[in-house]
C-alpha cells in the first residue's frame, strides 16, 4: 500500500451521475477523502452510512469525500442511496486498476490525500478511533476548527474490511463482475420469503431509520394476530418500507396499524376465515392531497404510490409480523386481489355529504380547526360494481345499487347485520345531490331497496340465514339490521356511472367492525 | 445482505409438550368441542354415537361463542380441568 508522503496516481473513473471525474478534480479546492468500498461487504456499507454525516463538515473547510466503489456505476448507485450517502460516488471496473495501482488490500480503505496528491493518512476497516484521528488531522491540516467533530461512536467500533478485487486472481475478476447477477437482493427477499409475492424494498437500516423518522423504533403497538409477532414502531416501518412507501406515508401507516390492531376489527377471525376478505383502507382529511393519494379515476385500483403501498405495508404487517399467510394461517378459500393492498382516499371534494371521517365522529383537530385526517379499516370483500347509466332520477338509482347490494355474502342470506360499504362514484353522488338528499336518506333507502319477502328467499334455495324459518312468507326482511349498516364512502373519477358495493365478512356483531383512527398531524 | 431488519418477531416460542396419549377411550373423559360453525351439531353428534357406543368414552360437549374468535381462556381451561381426551372440530 501507498505510504504516507508518498504520491497516489491519479484516476479518470465513472461518477454514478453518468458523467466522469479524476483524483485531480476532486483536489481542485484542497485535500480529498476517498475511500474505497463494495456493496457485497458490510463494512463498507456501514462506513459509507458513517461518513455521510461529516460530509457537511469537511465540504465547508474544502475537503472532498469521495467513495470509489470496485461495482457497476448502477450498482454504486444503489449501494450510496441505501446507506443514506450523498457525497461524490465513482465506479472502477474489473481489472480495479486503480485499487491496484493504490495498494488497496481490503475495503474500505479510505486515503487522506493533499492538493499534491501526497498521501496525508489512511485507515483499512472500519475503526471509529482511527477515522476520528484521520478526519481531526485532515480538518487541522487546512486550519479548519475539528473540536466539535465527531465520528460515529455506534457499535462496533471497529469492524475488519472485506477482500479487495484487485486481489483477486484476473481469471476470476469476470466471476465477481457477474456477482450481481448471482446474489440479487430482491431475489434474496423472495428467498426469505419477505414477500406477499412481488418484489419488496429490501428493509436495509438505513432505509427504515428514514422511514421512523423521530419515532421510537422500540415501541410497541402489541401482538398482530394471528400468529402474535409483537409489532414495534421498527417493523412496522419495515413492512412501509418493503411495500415500499414513502416516509411521509408512515403515519398513515402507524394509524392504519392501530385501527386494525382494535380488537373490534378481528384481525384474527378475518385473517383465518375461509371466507375471502381483505382489510380495506380508506382515507380522509388533509393528509391525502399532502401525501398525494389518489380519489379520482382508479381510486380503488392502485397504480398510486400511496394507495398502493400504504395497503400493501398494512396487509405485509398482517401476513408477515401476524403470521397470516395464505396457507398457513390464512385460510381463504379464494382470496382476492385485495388481499395484496387495498387502500384508497375518499373523493371529499366531489362528495354532496360530510367524509366518512366525521360520519364515524372524527371533528376538526383541536386547535387548527383544520378538518381530521383518519384512516379506517374495514373487513371487506373486492368492489362488485354496479352500472346505471340510465336512470337519472335519484330513486331508481339507488334502487340498482339497493339490490347489488343485496347479494351481499350470500344472495338469500337476509339479514346479514353487517356494516356494509357502498362506494357511490361522483355521477351518481350528483344526481342525488341534486335532489337534495342527504347520506341518511340514501342509506335508509339502500336499506328498504334491499327488502325482499321471506317466500322470495325461500324460493331462491341455498344457503339461509336461520332467521327466516321461524317467519311467515309473506314477512319482508331487508339485507341490514339497520340502515346505520350501510356506509356511503364518495370516490373516483367524474365520468361513469359505476358504483360498487364492498360486501363485508360476518355479521351480528361475531365478525368484525369498522375502526377509525386519526392520523396524526405533523 | 445481513444488515436488513426483520419484519418477523424472531423470539423463539418453546413448543409445549405434546399430552400423554391414552391406551383406551372405555370410562374417559372426551370432550367435544365445537366451534359453533352451522351444522357442526349434527356431524359431532354422530362422532358422540361413535365414540359412546363403538369405544365406551364418557362424552361431554363444549362450545365457543362464535367461530370467528379464539375460545375464551375460562372455556379452554374449563374443557383442560374435566377431560382426559378433546376433539375440537373446526371450520368448514
Amino acid at each position: 500500500m501507498i505510504e504516507r508522503g508518498e504520491t497516489v496516481p491519479d484516476f479518470h473513473l465513472e461518477t454514478v451521475a453518468g458523467d466522469s471525474d479524476t483524483l485531480t478534480g476532486l483536489l481542485s479546492d484542497g485535500p480529498a477523502l476517498v475511500v474505497f468500498v463494495e456493496r457485497d461487504c458490510p463494512t463498507s456499507r456501514l462506513t459509507l452510512e458513517r461518513l455521510q454525516p461529516l460530509d457537511q463538515t469537511l465540504r465547508s473547510a474544502g475537503i472532498r469525500l469521495a467513495a470509489v466503489h470496485q461495482d457497476p456505476a448502477t450498482t454504486a448507485a444503489r449501494t450510496m442511496d441505501d446507506c443514506g450517502a450523498t457525497y461524490a460516488a465513482l465506479s472502477e471496473a474489473a481489472p480495479f486498476s486503480t485499487s491496484e495501482a493504490w495498494g488497496v488490500r481490503s475495503v474500505p480503505t479510505a486515503f487522506l490525500v493533499a492538493r499534491d496528491r501526497r498521501l496525508l493518512g489512511s485507515v483499512e476497516g472500519w475503526s471509529r478511533d482511527d477515522y476520528q484521528r484521520l478526519v481531526t488531522s485532515a480538518l487541522a491540516g487546512v486550519g479548519a476548527d475539528a473540536s466539535g467533530v465527531s465520528v460515529s461512536d455506534d457499535a462496533p467500533l471497529s469492524k475488519p474490511g472485506c477482500g479487495s478485487k484487485n486481489m483477486l486472481p484476473p481469471e476470476l475478476h469476470s466471476v465477481v463482475e457477474q456477482a450481481g447477477h448471482v446474489f440479487d437482493e430482491i431475489e434474496d427477499m423472495f428467498e426469505r420469503g419477505w414477500t406477499d409475492g412481488l418484489p419488496v424494498v429490501p428493509p436495509s437500516r438505513p432505509r427504515v431509520r428514514r422511514m421512523l423518522g423521530d419515532h421510537d423504533g422500540s415501541r410497541s403497538l402489541g401482538p398482530v394476530p394471528p400468529g402474535m409477532g409483537e409489532l414495534t414502531l421498527e417493523r412496522l416501518a419495515v413492512c412501509a418500507v418493503m411495500a415500499g412507501c414513502k416516509p411521509e406515508y408512515f403515519d398513515v401507516v402507524l394509524a392504519g396499524a392501530e385501527a386494525m390492531l382494535d380488537p373490534a376489527f378481528n384481525l384474527h377471525g378475518m385473517t383465518n376465515t375461509t371466507h375471502t376478505t381483505g382489510a380495506v383502507f380508506i382515507v380522509n382529511g388533509p393528509v391525502r392531497a399532502r401525501i398525494g393519494m389518489n380519489s379520482g379515476i382508479n381510486a380503488m385500483g392502485g397504480w398510486n404510490r400511496a394507495n398502493a403501498t400504504i395497503g400493501r405495508a398494512l396487509r405485509l404487517v398482517s401476513g408477515l409480523t401476524g403470521r397470516g399467510r395464505p396457507g398457513t394461517l390464512d385460510r381463504s378459500a379464494l382470496g382476492q386481489p385485495g388481499k395484496i393492498s387495498f387502500c384508497f382516499a375518499e373523493n371529499e371534494e366531489a362528495s354532496p355529504w360530510e367524509p366518512l371521517s366525521v360520519t364515524r365522529g372524527f371533528g376538526p383537530a383541536p386547535g387548527s380547526g383544520e378538518p381530521a385526517s383518519t384512516i379506517t379499516v374495514f373487513s371487506g370483500d373486492a368492489p362488485f360494481t354496479v352500472s346505471d347509466h340510465y336512470s337519472r332520477d335519484p330513486e331508481t338509482v339507488v334502487k340498482t345499487i339497493a339490490l347489488a347490494g343485496a347479494a351481499s355474502f350470500s344472495p338469500n342470506v337476509y339479514p346479514i347485520a353487517a356494516q356494509t360499504v357502498f362506494v357511490i362514484c361522483p355521477e351518481h353522488a350528483n344526481t342525488f345531490r341534486e335532489a337534495g338528499w342527504s347520506k341518511q336518506d340514501v342509506a335508509e333507502r339502500i336499506f328498504e331497496g334491499s327488502r325482499r319477502t321471506v317466500a322470495e328467499l325461500r324460493a331462491g334455495g341455498g344457503e339461509q340465514g336461520p332467521f327466516t324459518a321461524a317467519m311467515e312468507p309473506e314477512d319482508s326482511l331487508a339485507k341490514w339490521s339497520s340502515p346505520d349498516e350501510v356506509v356511503i364512502v364518495v370516490t373516483g373519477g367524474p365520468a361513469g356511472r359505476f358504483s360498487a358495493v364492498l360486501p363485508p365478512w360476518v355479521g351480528f356483531g361475531l365478525g368484525s367492525s369498522m375502526v377509525t383512527r386519526p392520523v396524526a398531524t405533523a | 445482505m445481513d444488515d436488513l431488519i426483520s419484519p418477523f418477531d424472531d423470539r423463539v416460542v418453546e413448543p409445549a409438550p405434546r399430552a400423554g396419549r391414552l391406551e383406551s377411550l372405555a370410562g374417559r373423559r372426551v370432550t367435544l368441542l365445537s366451534i359453533s360453525k352451522p351444522k357442526s351439531a349434527e356431524f359431532l353428534d354422530e362422532l358422540e354415537q361413535i365414540l359412546t357406543t363403538d369405544h365406551g368414552a364418557a362424552v361431554t360437549r363444549a362450545q365457543k361463542p362464535t367461530f370467528t374468535r379464539p375460545a375464551p381462556g375460562e372455556i379452554a381451561e374449563e374443557v383442560i380441568r374435566t377431560s382426559d381426551a378433546i376433539v375440537e372440530a373446526l371450520a368448514d
